[in-house]
């Protein structure tokens, strides 16, 4: 069979291919671990979302604290080369540094929809900028990281200050480039009351 | 062809060489024209919540809103619909839903990565609380016109705020 595309490995993960594509998807996934990956970070990122999405409305969620929870369940497989975050020294250096305690944490996340790959996020406990890959059963295409893929819109640096975020490129159909991008930002555990 | 014929052959054509311009090639940086004083973008606002109301019509054509993370809100509406005028190097202010404040800011045009790709620009949005301390310090991003980046997960009313900014073609 053809190798499938990132938007069929994601309309499979979601279960809306037809019965025919979709036997031919799996069969592909089952043999090749890439592939296979791709399934698993879009299933762990969707459900993180999902998870939060749905605490809303019961109350507040750390989305890292979910993250790192999601993470766990995978098998302590040491990531791919291909998977770690590369941070291109430009945008590193770019990333504000100057907030003292709010110290910056930065790591990348294999993939969400098959694009894509990259989290990040902010504690005050973490002393020092760095950054590593998440073991999210391994390999990505890492695309953005590597340049191979051009988006449409390319988070340059980012700051989420005291909150946790996460930047996803999430494959469109919609869009010229194929990919739109999201910079999630988590409402900290007093949402907007601390506004006042 | 005597020798002086060789040497004045060889001489005009390495004179053709120096004189005639040669194509513009390879170089995105060079042939970048220079960055426009003020770029105008689309910042829509859209409430996005679990209530099973579906996708306001009002929104338009956004496949995205289908796929993850989106999919996680089965309804969006639309709350607003602005058209920003961006001055290079100052923030334009846009009133958000939650109260607090979105400050996009023109920084740049930014060379294409590959020949064929269009010139980007360099943009900044921040938001800041009503108390005046920022909920999201900065997210900078290179945006080619006409894309849409999305900055989610304000809660409100039961739901979260996705804001949509797009710089105009």
């Amino acid at each position: 069979m053809n190798r499938p595309t990132d938007m069929e490995l994601m309309l499979f993960a979601d279960g809306e291919l037809d019965a025919e594509r979709a036997a031919a998807v799996a069969a592909w996934v089952e043999h090749h671990d890439e592939a296979r990956s791709k399934i698993t970070a879009m299933h762990m990122l969707s459900g993180i979302v999902r998870h939060e999405a749905e605490a809303k409305s019961a109350g507040a969620i750390d989305l890292v604290d979910a993250i790192m929870a999601e993470v766990a369940k995978e098998p302590a497989k040491p990531p791919k080369r291909s998977a770690e975050l590369r941070w291109p020294a430009a945008r590193r250096t770019s990333l504000p540094r100057s907030r003292g305690v709010r110290a910056f944490s930065a790591f990348g996340a294999a993939v969400l929809a098959a694009a894509a790959a990259l989290l990040l996020w902010t504690r005050h406990e973490v002393p020092a900028p760095h950054a590593r890959a998440v073991a999210s059963g391994s390999a990505s295409p890492a695309a953005s990281a590597d340049g191979a893929h051009e988006h449409g819109v390319e988070v340059w640096s980012v700051d989420f200050g005291s909150q946790s975020g996460a930047v996803f490129y999430v494959p469109s159909e919609g869009s010229e480039s194929g990919t739109t991008t999201v910079v999630w930002v988590s409402e900290d555990e007093n949402g907007g009351e601390e506004d006042e | 062809m005597t020798r002086s014929s060789w040497l004045a052959a060889a001489f005009i054509a390495a004179s053709a060489c120096v004189i005639t311009p040669r194509p513009t090639l390879a170089d995105p940086v060079a042939a970048m024209p220079p960055a426009p004083t003020a770029i105008s973008a689309e910042v829509i606002v859209l409430h996005a919540i679990n209530d099973s109301s579906g996708i306001d019509p009002a929104i338009g054509s956004m496949p995205a809103l289908l796929k993850p993370p989106f999919s996680s809100y089965n309804s969006y509406k639309l709350l607003s619909r602005n058209s920003l005028r961006l001055p290079r190097g100052v923030a334009a202010p846009l009133k958000l839903p939650t109260g607090r404040e979105l400050h996009v800011v023109y920084k740049d045009l930014v060379p294409p990565v590959k020949q064929s790709s269009v010139a980007r620009f360099l943009v900044a949005a921040s938001i800041q609380k009503p108390n005046g301390k920022d909920f999201l310090p900065l997210v900078e991003v290179n945006a080619t016109p006409g894309e849409w980046f999305w900055v989610g997960g304000q809660e409100y009313k039961g739901g979260a705020v996705f804001i949509g900014i797009k710089i105009a073609p």
